[in-house]
């Protein structure tokens, strides 16, 4: 008997806030009743599934806040976060240089700021776990601020692309460091 | 009772689904047995954070259970009632007895 797959945008939502202990027993807990449910209408399944998740979210993160030391977690997200400020402008000026122009918020400056979030995130998750979530939503923070912000240079597209991509590109430099400490042990 | 040992109400339904389940507890079958008798709608992340802290005051326990290919290959995660959870389930049970004696009929439990 075959079982269908479920869906995989959901799925990597929640694993990637999930702390290790509670991931396979929660996912496959969801797999099986989604299993269930798709028998009878994979409609209602898919929306039940992501129904459970979206609600799951909040819950698991506040067990997270109230389990793990919260303010450390802060403090090294936030250090993290000055380096990636210091690198941003460190690898604007050595590509500035390398191309002959003043730095600019283009192509290149968006390679640049999320590669350096990407080390960032490297960064606060061997340092400290879930330091690489916090320096995510520290990232859509400040976009956030600064496209609100109406003396912002930037334009909005450049915005926007870290929106969107900073909190990823924080979270794949966190997994790369997991996946580093697993491959260690 | 100390204050510190009164159940919350998730803790006390789901200390109650894992005396109901018996060796089939996990977090689905946790959620489904309270959703089924109460009509609470719950997400599984509120069950898990509740079964993990519930672990952490040492109530429950966890074994790791059989993989199965409905469950995408992912093993279960299989709780059970630990002494010091019965002690705080019996006291909790106890004390809403005692507030809910000489009640009007619609307000006890029994």
């Amino acid at each position: 008997m075959t079982h269908p797959r479920v869906p995989a945008l959901p799925t990597w939502l929640l694993q990637s806030i999930l702390p290790h202990r509670d991931r396979d027993g929660m996912l496959g807990d969801l797999s099986e009743e989604y299993s269930l449910r798709s028998s009878a209408s994979i409609v209602t399944a898919r929306r039940w599934y992501w129904g459970q998740v979206w609600r799951s979210i909040p819950a698991v993160l506040i067990a997270r806040i109230r389990r793990d030391n919260w303010p450390l977690t802060m403090v090294v997200a936030l250090g993290v976060y000055v380096l990636v400020g210091v690198l941003n402008v460190v690898g604007g000026l050595l590509v500035a240089r390398l191309l002959g122009a003043p730095i600019a918020t283009d192509e290149s400056g968006v390679i640049v700021g999320l590669t350096a979030i990407a080390i960032g995130g490297f960064v606060a998750a061997r340092l400290r776990r879930g330091a690489a979530g916090v320096l995510g939503g520290l990232v859509v923070i400040v976009a956030v601020v600064l496209i609100a912000s109406p003396r912002d240079p930037a334009p909005l597209w450049y915005q926007l692309i870290f929106l969107v991509l900073g909190p990823l590109a924080a979270h794949v430099g966190g997994t790369v460091a997991s996946r580093v400490r697993l491959h260690r042990r | 009772m100390p204050r510190g040992d009164l159940l919350g109400s998730l803790e006390h339904l789901v200390l109650l689904a894992l005396v109901r389940l018996g060796d089939d507890a996990y977090g689905m079958t946790v959620r489904r047995e309270i959703e089924e008798r109460t009509g609470r709608s719950l997400s599984i992340g509120a069950v898990y954070a509740t079964l993990d802290r519930l672990e952490t005051k040492l109530y429950v326990s966890s074994s790791t259970g059989e993989a199965t290919a409905a469950r995408g290959g992912r093993a279960k995660r299989l709780f059970r009632i630990e002494g010091r959870g019965e002690q705080a389930l019996a006291a909790s049970q106890s004390a809403i007895q005692q507030m809910t004696a000489g009640l009007p009929r619609r307000w006890r439990t029994t």
